[in-house]
């Protein structure tokens, strides 16, 4: 996804659409949650579970975020025409929405993999397969904020495209 | 009437060079048959640098022809060419990026986003053009400066009045500096003080900027400014 807009642009196009701080936090909950849960089962999965598990991750939050971006058009159609109307395309808007969520996505896959981590080694897990704990992180924070802004670029993208 | 801006000439026979908007035989109409019919054969250009108003009874289809011009609705048939550029081709997105560089709209129904501030307002425009920070911020003090409302930027555009946000709206689509400045019923809502503002920034940025200005109004100050008036005659039953 090429990028279009500064994050500072991002946020005023969000706030445009009325994602408030409410959204924000509701998305970065979510990944912390997500990133949570995979940290821990991680530690008890081999590579091909672990895979797995990161393929499941992707689809679910990446279907979760296109719904809300759907969501998000429905009830900003007219503000989606107002910025239209003073040249807005279809990129730039679902680039911004995209690239801001991308931050408060990122924001919860770090807490959620911290307290994940921190979780599974206080279960008694251990680090599989001979990776190390921080390849494992970096591997659930990429997909969770990866999905969360490949979700609604493709959700923005294909419902606001005229 | 040439003088005056406005031209009839035969499509084959116009220099696109010479004219911001050639309205080539447009027919629009509305319903699946179309059976509601507001322009038949519109054929007529604007010269780059005039200053047209429109008039015409509520409902004659002026709204109609600035968003046609705008790109916002397309004719049923015909074309309509802006500054040399066929917009009734375009998709919907090149016609965005156009927007973006060739044209500011000032709607009659008022388009602002009422969470941002002025500022931020003023500048979305230029934001969807790609211009730079430091260009950006020179442009949109630039122009809050010169519609006089630099004292306002920080305030939230839900909470001013409808004159307030008229002149935002006015600031914003100045902002990067278009070509092609279209106005509906710019003065509709304005108290007199408020219209004479306009109008005063209206006259001087068609002498001083050159830029091409078609305004809807049923207001006789901004006729009088004008220079020319095309009157629609019929209202659409």
């Amino acid at each position: 996804m090429k990028p279009e807009f500064s994050l500072r642009s991002s946020q005023v196009i969000a706030r445009s659409l009325k994602i408030t701080r409410t959204t924000h936090s509701l998305v970065a909950s979510i990944t912390a949650a997500v990133a949570l849960n995979s940290m821990v089962a991680i530690q008890y999965l081999g590579l091909s579970g672990q895979a797995a598990l990161l393929v499941a991750v992707f689809v679910s939050l990446g279907v979760g975020s296109l719904a809300v971006s759907k969501d998000v058009y429905s009830r900003s159609i007219q503000t989606v025409a107002n910025l239209r109307s003073i040249g807005a395309t279809t990129g730039s808007i679902s680039s911004a929405l995209a690239s801001a969520m991308i931050v408060y996505g990122m924001v919860g896959a770090v807490i959620g993999v911290a307290a994940g981590g921190a979780m599974g080694f206080a279960l008694g897990g251990s680090v599989s397969g001979g990776a190390s704990i921080l390849s494992e992180a970096i591997g659930v924070i990429a997909v969770s904020s990866g999905a969360i802004a490949a979700g609604f670029y493709i959700g923005a993208r294909t419902t606001w495209r005229s | 009437m040439a003088q005056l801006g406005v031209y009839q000439r035969p499509a084959q026979a116009v220099d696109h060079e010479r004219f911001a908007i050639v309205v080539n035989h447009v027919k629009k109409s509305y319903g699946p048959d179309g059976e509601s019919e507001i322009y038949s054969d519109l054929h007529f250009q604007l010269l780059r640098g005039t200053f047209v108003a429109m008039v015409g009874p509520i409902g004659s289809g002026k709204t109609t022809l600035v968003n046609m011009f705008a790109g916002l609705e397309k004719p049923t048939a015909g074309t309509i060419t802006v500054q040399g550029e066929e917009i009734t081709r375009m998709d919907p997105d090149s016609l965005a990026a156009f927007r973006a560089r060739m044209i500011g709209l000032v709607p009659q129904v008022q388009t602002l986003i009422p969470e941002l501030t002025v500022y931020e307002n003023v500048e979305l425009p230029l934001r969807f053009a790609k211009v730079g920070g430091d260009m950006r911020r020179r442009m949109v003090e630039q122009v809050m400066a010169k519609v006089g409302i630099r004292g306002e930027s920080g305030r939230i555009v839900g909470s001013m009045s409808v004159g307030e946000r008229q002149m935002v709206s006015f600031a914003r689509a100045l902002a990067n500096d278009p070509p092609i400045l279209l106005l509906d019923e710019p003065t509709e809502a304005l108290d007199p003080l408020m219209s004479e503002v306009i109008l005063g920034l209206l006259r001087g940025d068609n002498m001083i900027e050159k830029r091409t200005i078609f305004v809807t109004t049923h207001d006789k100050r901004v006729t009088a400014i004008a220079r020319r008036t095309l009157r629609v005659q019929r209202k659409i039953p």
